[in-house]
């Protein structure tokens, strides 16, 4: 039910509420946490921001979900970008032994290929996401809505057994 | 664009986080180490009443227990209270440094409450050099020539001992027997299929067919001549052939004969073989020290092995930390690649531990006090760049002491570690030495001392041990039934003292040991002295007896040569006799029919003469 919750609080996010921005950079966020293996020190740096800022949290969790499959698909890829970036590129030598030698550096696990290849990825991607994003919410409050509203898909998923039983649930309180 | 709740929900976080910690941090830390203690001992490893203090930095356990992975329901180790500080700064790098621990009250062997056995697991064994070099020279000291000599205690029962066809020579004879007999059966198909009686035959009734007696007349002795030379010709091609096969049958029976008198080169050698099957080889006093106290050094090598093999699998190599692997890791793992560090910090360093403890607590005339420590034991020896040292004494107040010291460097791309180990005055009990035959059965030593020294380069292992153990008592399983057994109790009984120098050195799994002894040489030249006579008189038997076997088989097998060779030859001579015979009785017959032939031709020249001269006559 929680997933439900956070799916119709996106929704309903979309519809009013947080400006685009906000919703965009909450899903932004959540992308760069959902890509990146999760115990590191820029997770954790990206989690307090998230729960610091005033941007979307239901988007953050959705990205977060969305870009943690995604990643899970292109971690060869991720490896190899990672590996070719502290590998291969000579002029980056001395700046990883650097950081390698600066203290707290070591938690961030920058030297590992697929945490340097993710994050990497994350923030290239992360820009295109967030402009995406806006876009959408901007695109959705004029009117796209009603037209996804009509989708054959969305009828039988707003219309199917459990969507009704959690939003009894939901008005159960007297919402 | 900050959120007052975001900023509320974060400190209700981070207080959570730290209570929790604050809370837990005693048991998290304990399941920890004992999990990573497991991984190493392969046994339960138990953490009683783990504190960490996070203000000053300060661990310690009043209890540590680590099962015996070979016998679960004992402890393998046993400390007391131990207590050590951790470094703050590393920990900046995920490092940890442990400064100085305290361990207190080891012990080894202490009962355990409930079994330590873990969950079986399936570890691929890889084989260090250490474990390669114990099954190499346990292999070597399996394969050493036995010394025994039961044969000359009792009865020379050489019947039984040596089977005749073993012996080389003989196998040769007897090979050449057959070898003479098939002979036979060849040359006989091949005289059969050149027909010579046949064609003796034909020869005859051809020479028989010419009857020349009625013949008077010049024309027809010519045409029989002709038919004289045509016969002559077969019965040459017939002496050409039969000479042929005389000569190859010749050849092949003088080849055999020829392989006879080589085979008689062979005898020396089947007498020493024979020699060796009734263990009457030289006395070798090399053997003797090695089959009596091989096995027990080989198996305390191996325990040391086991030592050394454990200290290179969790302190690592240079290359090895580098790991220079470069196949694809597993699915949401990466690789860490290392870059170079510039502080002297590995991932786990314990600067220094001081050991001590007491057996027997409470009992300080009967208890052996330990004491020792270990300085820069880590699993990153490169980074750290010192090896790992250790040292332990463990003593009576009054009495035995032992010390055991060593040093480990990983630091470089080969291993370079050294042991020492000195063992004074100790009671070593009872050894088994399961020599077999008329030897001990094992070693009863009151006090002994042992020094040893092992350098481990790689690949390559050079051990020396010396030990002197004294007064010694030889133990039998068996009473002595017979002369030999007999010398060497006695001989035994007179001895006193044991000293053992062995070494054992190699590479690369071609580990050698070496091994002397005073038992040795007394045993040796003293049972070469007893047995000297003894010794020469079995000799000459097996050596008559070898003799004997082989002249039997000899005689067998040339016997069967001279009848073939006598049969072939009686039929290639009546042969080649009779197609002499018939060549010069066609010599013969040929030169009288040429006379009778010139006698016609002179005849009828006269007589056409005489006519010739009438006629003239009569005309004039």
């Amino acid at each position: 039910m929680i997933w439900l919750k956070i799916l119709s609080n996106f929704i309903k996010a979309l519809r009013s509420g947080q400006t685009p921005k906000q919703i965009a950079g909450g899903f932004a966020a959540g992308f760069m946490i959902g890509i990146m293996p999760f115990f590191t020190l820029q997770t954790l740096i990206l989690v307090i921001l998230l729960i610091l800022l005033d941007i979307n949290l239901a988007a953050a969790i959705v990205a977060f979900l969305l870009a943690s499959l995604f990643a899970f698909l292109c971690d060869p890829l991720f490896h190899s970008l990672g590996l070719f970036i502290l590998t291969d590129i000579a002029a980056l030598q001395g700046l990883w032994e650097t950081v390698y030698n600066i203290p707290v550096a070591p938690f961030s696990r920058f030297n590992n290929t697929l945490v340097m290849g993710s994050f990497i990825s994350g923030l290239i991607l992360c820009i295109p996401v967030f402009m995406g994003i806006r876009k959408l919410v901007d695109s959705y409050r004029s009117g796209l809505e009603e037209r996804i509203a009509k989708w054959k898909i969305v009828r039988l998923v707003t219309g199917s057994k459990i969507v009704r039983i959690y939003v009894s649930i939901r008005d159960f309180g007297g919402r | 664009m900050m959120r007052k709740k975001g900023v509320i929900a974060l400190a209700v976080i981070a207080a959570a986080v730290l209570v929790v910690a604050f809370l837990f941090r005693d048991s998290a830390i304990e399941h920890f180490i004992e999990d990573k203690g497991q991984d190493i001992a392969g046994a339960k490893v138990e953490l009683d009443s783990f504190h960490f203090s996070l203000l000053k930095m300060e661990c310690s356990w009043d209890r540590l227990q680590v099962a015996d992975r070979n016998d679960t329901m004992y402890n393998i180790l046993e400390t007391g209270r131990a207590s050590f500080d951790i470094e703050v700064r590393p920990l900046f790098w995920k490092r940890i440094i442990i400064r100085e621990m305290l361990l207190e009250d080891l012990r080894s062997g202490t009962a355990r409450d409930s079994d330590g056995r873990l969950p079986k697991r399936k570890t691929p064994k890889k084989k260090g050099v250490a474990s390669r070099a114990a099954e190499s020279v346990e292999k070597k000291a399996r394969s050493l020539p036995v010394f025994d000599l039961s044969a000359l205690s009792g009865e020379l029962n050489i019947d039984r001992l040596i089977h005749a066809d073993s012996l080389a020579t003989v196998r040769e004879y007897n090979k050449l027997k057959t070898l003479a007999d098939s002979s036979y059966g060849y040359w006989q198909e091949q005289i059969a299929t050149e027909d010579f009686t046949e064609r003796i035959k034909k020869l005859e009734s051809s020479v028989k067919s010419l009857d020349l007696k009625s013949v008077d007349d010049a024309v027809t002795l010519a045409a029989a001549l002709k038919k004289i030379d045509a016969i002559q010709t077969e019965a040459k091609s017939l002496k050409k052939d039969a000479g042929e096969t005389y000569s190859g049958l010749k050849g092949t029976f003088t080849g055999l004969r020829q392989q006879f008198d080589n085979a008689q080169n062979g005898v020396a050698g089947d007498i020493e073989q024979a020699k060796k099957i009734a263990r009457l080889q030289d006395v070798d006093i090399r053997n003797v020290g090695l089959l009596l106290f091989g096995e027990p050094v080989v198996q305390r090598y191996d325990q040391l092995s086991r030592y050394v093999a454990f200290g290179r699998k969790y302190l690592p190599l240079a290359r090895e930390i580098s790991g220079g692997k470069t196949e694809k890791p597993p699915r949401s793992k990466g690789r860490n690649i290392q870059f170079p560090f510039h502080h002297r910090y590995p991932r786990f360093l314990l600067r220094t531990a001081r050991i001590s403890g007491a057996t027997e607590a409470g009992d300080s005339e009967r208890a052996y006090f330990l004491e020792g420590g270990i300085s820069g034991l880590t699993n990153q020896p490169s980074v750290y760049g010192e090896p790992t040292r250790f040292s332990l004494d463990v003593g009576k107040n009054e009495g035995n002491r032992y010390s055991v010291s060593g040093s480990l460097d990983h630091t470089g791309t080969t291993a370079l570690d050294s042991l020492w180990v000195k063992a004074a005055n100790f009671a070593l009990g009872t050894i088994s030495l399961n020599a077999g035959g008329m030897f001990p059965s094992a070693l009863d030593i009151h006090r002994g001392t042992i020094d040893l020294t092992g350098f481990f380069t790689g690949n390559d292992i050079d051990i020396d041990i010396r030990f002197s153990a004294a007064p010694v008592e030889f133990l039998y399983e068996r009473e002595a039934t017979d002369s030999v057994s007999r010398i060497v109790r006695d001989i035994l009984s007179g001895l006193s003292t044991v000293t053992v120098n062995a070494g054992i050195k190699g590479t690369d799994s071609d580990y050698s040991l070496s091994l002397n002894s005073n038992v040795d040489r007394l045993l040796a030249d003293k049972v070469r002295d007893v047995m000297r006579q003894k010794l020469e008189e079995a000799r000459q038997r097996v050596e008559s007896y070898v003799k004997d076997e082989i002249g039997k088989r000899r005689q067998e097998a040339l016997s069967a040569l001279e009848k073939n060779r006598e049969k072939l030859f009686a039929e290639m001579d009546a042969g080649t006799g009779k197609i002499q015979e018939k060549v010069d009785e066609l010599n013969a017959l040929k030169k009288e029919v040429e006379q009778r032939i010139d006698r016609e031709t002179d005849k009828a020249k006269n007589k056409a003469l005489d006519e010739a001269k009438k006629k003239l006559k009569g005309l004039f």
